[in-house]
């Protein structure tokens, strides 16, 4: 059994408020991941559920059971670092058996479960070496044993894989979600990489300056993203400000400057109303005609993974970035652009406008 | 080079030449005595073995306090942090003859605190002793006071240095808090524990100031070398003087030689698993880790220093102003401290005499002492055998004052290149000797903690050539810690008592003025140079922190 609820979470440090009102619940067995950027507070809350932080306000439950009076050691969740923590002074065995030693273990029962640990990561040829001699990447198994090995429902992961370069950490992430589903352990991941959470998350909390902005699962929340800055982080969307000009049941025009008009079919806001104009790189279509027709120039395009990124200037001044996989991009050319008013999405709009919004994007305060 | 050899290195080690060149001295007066046989060496044996008792003992005690205020001030987050690390540090820096006769004031008199409790006495007596080991008390209390600062800085620094995202390992591993005490930080901080307790050994070996002050008939070894050379034993001076350097030496090497150069990571046997003790001590762990019981060692640690350092400044601050016109006991206007200076006894002048003997050679000597460290750091810096160099200019900060004064007053004095006489001109000499490797270590510790290196080669392949580099680089970035190794080695020199009564002949420094008032029991005139003494001492600290805060 592992399950775990946060009540009204807030903690502040001095003039920063890092968390605020956090609310969530995490159920037995579940994969789930709290995605935010640098700085949104995603540490905090773990060392906040572990007991080495005292929130201000709020309740932590673990199995239903109110935590906040016990300490980090009673409290059954284990902790991971993002520097992987391990003992310098002690070999790889010894950090493993640590959990089981302080808790009474024998000398020679704790190095026989730590060694089974050890084999399910594949380093139990490594067991007499210290930590300094390993990789990364074995160090981050070591660090994963040695959380598991505390034999404990509850893991908290906090960005387990950001010491790991990409190729590895891809491979990775999945072994990762596997072990923990095959040992039946709830798992809290905190991360800022996207796709990271994408893979391997049950559901997502996306957390931003303190808040949990929005939880769902990867689907829901790449389907509908419910602010601006949710759908810029996850699904990096084009956003604009924009003025609604018209307002009626399933049909929202939006004037987004220099004479363009953009058509949505969500609804909501008022004729008048200040909105953000969200758009996918990928529902920008290329030429064809007249509807929610947008004009500019390709100001530059590179390579990502078998198609390209196109940014193109607006004719109103601003940037959009646009995936096709089309060849005959040339830079400084003109071009045409449609999106299906199914594609486009609105958001309300915030204050200090778009600016603010992809500043928090990429943790800039 | 040469300066350095001359001034800092050879006054070290010149002491052992003594017995050496004058054999028949040494053996005329402490083996083969014509009129007290071995007498003078059964006393060296005794003085030592007292001065051993007195110095483990209040090393222990250190660490009993040391470790949980290291600890505190390493990783807490509270209100006065600042003001109780200031506080701890304060004996370092204040006189320690007037802070001696501040305790004494505080634990055997009326004016302390046994006055405050209303006894109508002190609640000590100055001969006291701890039952069954023969250690005074008060003695002890004041080696406790002067020697805590080594170890708790030593231990703090170590621990800062530390990252304490491996204790919150142990925590969410399932360890208690004393567990990983035991387990994780104990191991890292061992060497530390040990640098600490070795600076703190050799600093309550070689006290002098202060337990001069206090010592009432029993002696340490430090102190017999300072009485003996003013009664002309320079044989058995020099004899003891010597023993003392090398058991200083002997403690220090293995542990600079053995601890600092590796990774300083202990591994524990695993002998206490084969004993069974482990689950006894993850037992007992688990009971003594409640919060509660950990904030009251805090506050019991925390009482002690202000005990121990806070109540004898202020008692003495307080009785100055009690014994101002005359004794509050007997209404005496003898008693005084207006009668005592400006009367028949007549100190202020050389109460005056003494602060301009005690501040010119702490200015001269720290001004030399600067331009020799300068060169010296980098020197250290730069090249392979600095590391040696950096260890052997350790030895003047541990070796005992009064058997360093010895060595320098052998060495400049009549006994062999007869070149300066005890006076002002050999305390200079004698504190460069420490003021040196004061300075160098705080200017390295700058260095090091700067990236001077790089900004020094930046400058060069911008054009600059090295004596530009230096001037407008180099001492810049440096000037932090030439500054406060500067105002160190001032306060030292200002407070250093046992190398200075050897050595200062008729030129008497305010420190060991202090000390023979003290002797000659003119206790209102102590009163008030212990307090003036201590209060200029606070003040230069507060410019310094002003100074420093800056940044």
């Amino acid at each position: 059994m592992g399950s775990l609820r946060l009540v009204d979470i807030s903690k502040r440090f001095d003039r920063v408020e890092a968390l605020k009102d956090v609310d969530l619940e995490i159920y037995d067995g579940e994969y789930a991941v709290v995605l935010g950027p640098t700085g949104a507070g995603k540490t905090t809350l773990l060392r906040i559920i572990a007991g080495l932080l005292r929130q201000d306000n709020g309740e932590v439950y673990i199995n239903e059971v109110q935590v906040d009076d016990l300490p980090p050691e009673e409290r059954g969740v284990a902790l991971f670092f993002q520097n992987f923590a391990l003992f310098p002074h002690m070999t790889v065995l010894d950090n493993v058996a640590f959990s089981l030693r302080v808790k009474g273990l024998s000398l020679e029962e704790s190095e026989r479960k730590a060694m089974d640990i050890l084999r399910m990561v594949h380093l139990d040829h490594r067991a007499y070496s210290y930590p300094r001699e390993l990789s990364g990447g074995m160090q981050q198994r070591v660090a994963l044993a040695r959380t598991i090995a505390a034999g404990v429902d509850i893991l908290l992961l906090d960005e387990p894989l950001s010491q790991l370069d990409a190729k590895i950490k891809s491979e990775i992430q999945y072994e990762l979600r596997d072990l923990a589903k095959s040992l039946g352990l709830t798992v809290l991941h905190v991360t800022n990489d996207v796709e990271e959470a994408l893979a391997v998350a049950d559901r997502i909390a996306i957390l931003n300056k303190g808040e949990i902005v929005q939880v769902g699962t990867p689907v829901e929340i790449m389907e509908n993203p419910k602010t601006a800055f949710v759908a810029s982080f996850i699904a990096e969307m084009n956003l604009m400000e924009g003025v609604v000009e018209e307002s009626s049941e399933n049909r929202v025009v939006v004037d987004i400057g220099g004479g363009f008009k953009v058509e949505s079919s969500r609804n909501g806001f008022k004729k008048g109303e200040l909105v953000i104009v969200g758009v996918k790189p990928s529902s920008f279509k290329i030429g064809g005609d007249g509807k929610n027709g947008l004009t500019g120039k390709v100001e530059d395009w590179v390579f990502s993974f078998g198609f390209r990124r196109v940014t193109v200037q607006l004719d109103n001044g601003s940037r959009v970035s646009v995936k096709t996989e089309r060849k005959d991009i040339e830079r400084g050319s003109p071009i045409s652009l449609t999106v299906d008013p199914r594609d486009v999405y609105l958001f309300p709009y915030l204050k200090g406008g778009l600016r603010t919004v992809l500043a928090e994007v990429s943790g800039v305060f | 080079m040469v300066a350095l050899a001359v001034l800092v290195l050879l006054p070290t080690v010149f002491l052992a030449s003594f017995p050496i060149v004058y054999f028949d001295e040494v053996r005329y007066e402490v083996f083969e005595n014509p009129l007290v046989g071995d007498e003078n060496l059964r006393m060296i044996i005794s003085v030592l073995l007292f001065s051993f008792k007195l110095s483990i003992s209040a090393v222990i005690i250190d660490l009993v306090l040391g470790i949980p205020l290291a600890f505190l001030l390493a990783r807490g987050r509270f209100p006065g942090k600042t003001l109780l690390e200031t506080l701890v540090t304060l004996p370092l820096v204040i006189p320690t003859s007037g802070f001696g006769f501040a305790s004494l004031l505080t634990w055997t008199t009326v004016s302390g605190i046994g006055g405050w409790l209303g006894l109508g006495r002190g609640i000590l007596e100055t001969s006291a002793t701890i039952p069954g080991t023969g250690i005074p008390i008060l003695m002890l209390i004041v080696h406790v006071s002067l020697t805590l600062p080594y170890v708790v800085r030593t231990l703090q620094a170590k621990l800062v240095e530390l990252n304490p995202v491996y204790e919150d390992a142990s925590r969410t591993l399932g360890a208690t808090s004393l567990t990983t005490f035991r387990k994780i930080l104990l191991p890292q901080i061992l060497p530390a524990v040990f640098s600490g307790s070795v600076l703190a050994f050799a600093r309550s070996l070689g006290e002098t100031g202060a337990t001069m002050v206090v010592s009432g008939v029993r002696i340490t070894a430090a102190i017999a070398v300072v009485r003996w050379e003013f009664e002309f034993k320079l044989g058995a001076a020099a004899f003891l003087g010597l023993i003392l350097v090398l058991i200083t030496w002997l403690i220090i090497l293995p542990v600079e030689l053995l601890l600092t150069g590796k990774q300083g990571m202990i591994k524990p046997p695993p002998l206490i698993y084969k004993t069974g003790l482990e689950k006894v001590f993850l037992k007992l762990e688990s009971k003594l880790s409640k919060r509660g019981l950990r904030n009251l060692l805090y506050v019991v640690c925390i009482f002690a220093v202000a005990i121990l350092v806070v109540i004898p400044v202020i008692v003495v601050g307080e009785s100055v102003v009690a014994y101002w016109y005359a004794d509050p006991y007997t209404g005496k206007r003898e008693g005084g401290v207006v009668y005592q200076l400006l009367g028949p006894p007549n100190y202020l002048p050389a109460i005056l005499r003494a602060t301009a003997i005690s501040f010119t050679s702490a200015f001269v000597s720290t001004y030399i002492s600067v331009f020799l460290s300068i060169p010296l750091a980098y020197i250290i810096e730069r090249y392979r055998f600095g590391r040696v160099l950096r260890a052997i200019l350790k030895i003047p900060l541990v070796v005992p004052s009064s058997a360093l004064g010895l060595s320098t007053l052998l060495m400049w004095g009549p006994k062999f290149m007869g070149l300066i006489t005890p006076g002002i001109w050999l305390i200079i000499l004698t504190h460069i000797v420490f003021s040196v490797p004061v300075i160098v270590e705080t200017i390295i510790a700058v260095y090091e903690g700067s990236d001077i290196k790089l900004y020094e080669d930046a400058a060069r392949t911008l054009g600059a050539n090295p004596y530009y580099t230096a001037e407008k680089i180099s001492l810049p970035v440096l000037k932090e810690g030439i500054i406060t190794g500067a105002i160190l080695s001032f306060t030292h020199s200002l407070g250093e008592t046992g190398a200075t009564m050897i050595v200062m002949g008729s030129d008497i420094p305010i420190s060991a003025l202090v000390v023979n008032m003290v002797e000659s029991l003119a206790i209102p005139a102590a009163l008030f140079t212990s307090t003036y003494l201590i209060f200029i001492s606070m003040a230069l600290i507060f410019v310094f922190r002003l100074a420093t805060r800056r940044k």
